[in-house]
């Protein structure tokens, strides 16, 4: 029955973008073969934000470029200090300078990975203007549009309490100006929605791909006739609304072409993953999800959103004496040195769960043997400096991963005023997509200097 | 006929809350409005909307309005019979102008599409395994043939999911969903038919186009279906139900007399109650509540269990408070001397008399507590873990109750909170806000207020002393229509309660969450309306709710849509 040829091709597109033409005896090449035959493993991007800024006097490597020793603050990703970039000096002028609305809280988080200034809107943050959501497309995105068209999720947003706010605080990940793509903080959602097809009888997922394309073709149909008679400002909604079918269908028709530690991961279960002292369990499963997945090949690009900008969680299992939330400790002074030994701390115990992430992604091996570390790059962004000063020079961005042999890691990279806009740039090329700008070009030289 | 013209007198009286909320604070204190919203923020600027004597109507924008998580909730399950629960895993709404449910705000993400097609799937599955009989009443194998038992089934249960009988282009994109699934069975094909309709804009939107205006006029009514479906959603946020669609059938919504009746109809019902309590949820922050932690050392009493019951309290108070029929004025929100509590609620206060689990109307002290300003689930969300907070206390009243926005901390500045003390009171630590030039000119909006307070700890219990000294519970409105002194939570309740900001304060807000939208300076008529039926009922809250469906906003639109058309 023809459904189930079209789940064969479905499978060849999710595994390297060859979908038709091929001679019978190809398509029916067990997948596991066809994927140690691809000439390279494929290149991945991932972002590891977390909120309300840094300290630097205990983030701050000591040292040259490649001689260098880690601070107390890094110190737990020692064992990958030959696979990090350290960036000092790097500033998000956008989100500092550029004379759009927003507190600094909401324009270091609207801008973090748009490089662009936010929209005019209704959220009344700190002293600037009230604001809307990012101006603008987020740089996962834009890699994802070149190297996540083929997998089943073109990106996968993952949330650790982040982002109920609904405002632009919430959101690290744009599809476009006012496109949020909202974390989900539920690991049991996340397993549904990313598993649930991993393992499932061939022929079941065939039928049940060709009724979706069934049902996504008459409510697209349903769309294409109604969307024309409204007004323009109604319009926009429901046609931004048909894309995201039309990129639907052309998603599920895709399942996961496996990988060589792909395995399903066990379902999480109910999960009570919004208490404050859920935070760290939640946090382990979504980053073990995300590793999965990428693993599956179901995507190869992904967000890890720990809290969100203003994030106000306890973090009492780093220390008990850590009563107040952590957005509250950042308000203090540089003279209450109790509050900074303790933000400190939570930022240490940021450091360890980035050293997770990184220690997962060395340890699943890729079809040619090499690590899926070696192909991935990592970024991991805040929305401020330092929180007290609500600052945005001297970001702490860390870059981690081989990203395919496109960066040179083991480095220890200090900037004066360099644009965070060309470090985004910079991603875009490492990941293999040209550009000279992203955001807002009036922030942009080229790609970072010397990365 | 449309609300009587003596509704349209200038209401720049009315307005004074809104004018007053222009004040300055080492800047401004505004409006969360500004221009260029594309008249999705409220009026903007020191022009209040007016109403004009001898206007025609004047609806303001309307736009489609995605249902929210809440609304498809009760629609699947009032049209299909699910209560799985479905629609919990869809991203939660952007909050926007203090509401889930703000029509610009409702977009849909590659996330939320994928989710509906999830969810689709699993409603659809369910109905037709386990209420086929009532889902589809002809039989397939009988004489007329299955082709007309399908199409039967296509034009009855496609009226009840898209609220109105279907049109062509409708029936044909079910047509061919059932025509693809029926290759395999006859079930497969209604099943497609109803995932179809679950994801197709006629079911997740509202979507309106009008009656057919008079020639030349800029405004048309609604038509009858779309008009149920505006009654249902407002009142019930659901689908219509029975009675309304056979007024809808017969002709019978476009008269604001036979609206008003069916509205008198459903406010009497609980799902009315539901939409009053989700309006007090957001309002009043009360979703906020059962997640309140708090400090152990510092509130040994307090528990997470605490949290929940707390919340409950405030619930049972409101549902009491408002749908009273002897009161149910908004003064009671603010002075009423009594509350609910059960057991261990009781216990946890200090209230003799009250056991077991389930939660009793129970009498209050009447010399600090009354209303719910006095109550432990909103004193506790305002206060800090290990310690009262004054600013967000007096930040609630100012921003909740009296519609004033007050800008956060320059961004620049560093702060300092003052650190708990083991001989200080708050208010003493707190004194440095006022002395502190950077921090006084908005601070003395707050702390003044939220001093007032200070009989409750952060946990929501009652204290005659605070490290061993006597509390001062003094406070002071200033910048409102109140003005003056007052001494502790319950004068405060009832400065409020006689506050006509307050007042308009309540209505704006309704408006907004009514109608999925901020007012403009073309709802001034309407807004007007709301209030003079709140006033002519001597406040009650419930006649908010009643009033929504007597403007130009709700009985009209605009012939030419937001944004023009394309």
């Amino acid at each position: 029955m023809k459904p189930f040829r079209i789940d064969r091709r479905a499978l060849l597109r999710g595994a390297g973008g060859i979908a038709i033409g091929l001679p019978f005896l190809e398509i029916m090449t067990p997948l596991e073969r066809r994927a140690r035959a691809a000439s390279a493993p494929p290149r991945r991007f991932l972002v590891f934000f977390s909120p309300d800024g840094n300290i630097r006097e205990n983030w701050v490597p000591t040292g040259t470029e490649t001689s260098f020793t880690l601070s107390r603050i890094l110190a737990p990703l020692e064992a990958h200090k030959q696979r990090l970039v350290i960036l000092d000096g790097v500033e998000n002028k956008v989100g500092g300078y550029s004379a759009r609305p927003g507190d600094d809280h909401m324009k270091g988080m609207g801008t973090a990975l748009t490089g662009i200034g936010l929209l005019e809107g209704t959220t009344q943050g700190g002293a600037g203007d009230p604001a809307g959501l990012a101006g603008g497309i987020s740089v996962d995105q834009a890699i994802a549009g070149s190297i996540g068209t083929t997998t089943k999720f073109k990106s996968l947003e993952l949330g650790v309490q982040a982002g109920s706010s609904g405002t632009v605080w919430g959101y690290t990940a744009y599809a476009g100006a006012n496109q949020p793509l909202p974390p989900d903080n539920n690991p049991s959602s996340v397993f549904t929605r990313v598993f649930a097809s991993v393992g499932a009888d061939a022929g079941a997922i065939a039928r049940k791909q060709a009724e979706r394309k069934s049902v996504l073709d008459a409510v697209q149909q349903s769309y294409a006739k109604l969307n024309p008679r409204l007004g323009t400002a109604d319009r926009a909604k429901l046609d931004e609304h048909l894309t995201n079918i039309r990129d639907l269908e052309t998603r599920l028709t895709a399942v996961s072409a496996g990988g060589a530690t792909c395995a399903k991961p066990a379902d999480p279960g109910k999960v009570d993953y919004k208490s404050n002292a859920s935070f760290p369990m939640v946090g382990k499963l979504q980053t073990d999800l995300l590793m999965m997945a990428l693993a599956c090949d179901l995507t190869r690009v992904g967000t890890l959103q720990w809290e969100q900008s203003v994030g106000n969680v306890r973090f009492t299992w780093v220390d008990p004496a850590i009563t107040r939330g952590h957005h509250d400790l950042s308000h203090d002074g540089d003279t209450a040195t109790d509050t900074i030994e303790q933000l400190t701390k939570i930022n240490v115990w940021f450091s360890q769960q980035f050293a997770y992430l990184l220690d997962s992604l060395q340890k699943a091996k890729e079809a040619d043997g090499t690590s899926m570390l070696d192909n991935t790059l990592v970024i991991w962004i805040n929305e401020l400096a330092r929180g007290n000063a609500h600052s945005h020079d001297k970001m702490p961005y860390v870059l981690a991963g081989g990203a395919g042999g496109a960066l040179r890691a083991g480095r220890f990279l200090t900037y004066k005023k360099a644009s965070h806009n060309d470090l985004l740039v910079s991603c875009l090329n490492l990941m293999g997509v040209a550009g000279t700008t992203f955001g807002d070009p009036a922030f942009c030289t080229g790609p970072l200097a010397n990365l | 006929m449309t609300i009587s013209n003596s509704f349209r007198t200038a209401t720049a009286c009315l307005w004074a809350g809104a004018m007053l909320a222009q004040l300055s604070c080492t800047g401004v204190v505004m409006s969360p409005g500004r221009s260029g919203t594309g008249g999705d923020g409220p009026a903007t600027g020191t022009t209040s909307p007016l109403c004009r004597a001898g206007a025609g109507p004047s609806p303001g924008p309307s736009y489609v309005r995605r249902l929210t998580r809440l609304e498809y909730s009760n629609t699947v399950r009032d049209l299909l019979g699910d209560t799985s629960g479905a629609a919990d895993r869809f991203p939660a709404e952007e909050i926007r102008l203090g509401f889930d449910n703000n029509a610009q705000a409702l977009t849909v993400s590659p996330v939320l599409a994928e989710q509906y097609l999830l969810a689709a799937e699993a409603i659809a599955t369910s109905a037709v395994e386990a209420s086929w009989s009532r889902l589809v009443p002809c039989d397939p194998a009988g004489p007329a043939g299955a082709d007309a038992c399908a199409k039967q089934f296509i034009a009855t249960f496609g009226e009840a999911a898209y609220r109105r009988p279907l049109d062509a282009d409708d029936t044909a994109a079910l047509q061919a969903a059932f025509t693809a699934g029926a290759a395999t069975d006859f079930k497969t094909g209604i099943r497609l038919v109803i995932e179809t309709a679950l994801q197709s804009p006629r079911f997740l939107y509202r979507v309106e186009f009008g009656a057919a205006p008079a020639a030349g006029q800029p405004v048309a009514k609604l038509d009858d279906w779309e008009m149920a479906s505006r009654l249902s959603y407002l009142l019930w946020h659901t689908m219509p139900d029975a009675e309304l669609i056979a007024g809808a059938r017969a002709g019978q919504l476009s008269s604001a007399e036979n609206i008003g009746a069916e509205a008198r109809r459903m406010i009497m019902d609980p799902r009315a109650h539901a939409v009053v309590a989700d309006f007090n949820a957001q309002w009043l922050h009360l979703g906020e509540i059962g997640a309140v932690e708090k400090d152990a050392k510092i509130f040994p009493k307090f528990s997470p269990a605490t949290a929940g019951l707390m919340r409950e309290e405030t619930d049972r108070f409101l549902e009491d408070a408002i749908w009273d029929p002897d009161g149910g004025d908004l003064a009671s929100l603010f002075t009423a001397p009594y509350t609910f509590v059960n057991g261990t609620l009781a216990s946890y206060y200090g209230l003799a008399g009250v056991t077991g689990t389930a939660f009793v109307k129970t009498p209050v002290d009447g010399a600090f507590r009354g209303g719910l300003l006095t109550q432990g689930g909103l004193l506790s969300l305002l206060g800090k873990a290990n310690q009262t907070s004054p600013v967000h206390r007096g930040k609630f009243v100012r921003e909740q109750l009296l519609c004033m926005e007050l800008p956060p901390p320059p961004a620049d500045l560093m702060i300092k909170p003052p650190e708990l003390s083991a001989t200080l009171t708050t208010r003493q630590r707190f004194e440095q806000h006022a002395a502190d030039g950077s921090c006084s000119g908005c601070h003395r909006l707050m702390d003044p207020l939220g001093l007032g307070f200070e009989r409750f700890d952060g946990a929501g219990l009652y204290r005659d002393t605070e490290n061993g000294q006597p509390v001062d519970d003094s406070g002071q409105l200033t910048d409102t229509d109140v003005d003056g002194p007052f001494r502790g939570a319950l004068e405060l309740g009832a400065k409020l309660a006689s506050s006509a900001q307050v007042r308009s304060c309540v209505a704006t807000k309704w408006f907004r969450y009514g109608y999925g939208r901020g007012e403009t300076d073309a709802d001034g008529c309407s807004l007007a309306a709301i209030q003079a039926r709140f006033a002519g009922g001597g406040y009650k809250v419930r006649d908010l709710l009643a009033s929504l469906v007597e403007t130009d906003a709700f009985l009209y639109r605009q012939v030419t849509p937001p944004g023009g058309t394309p």
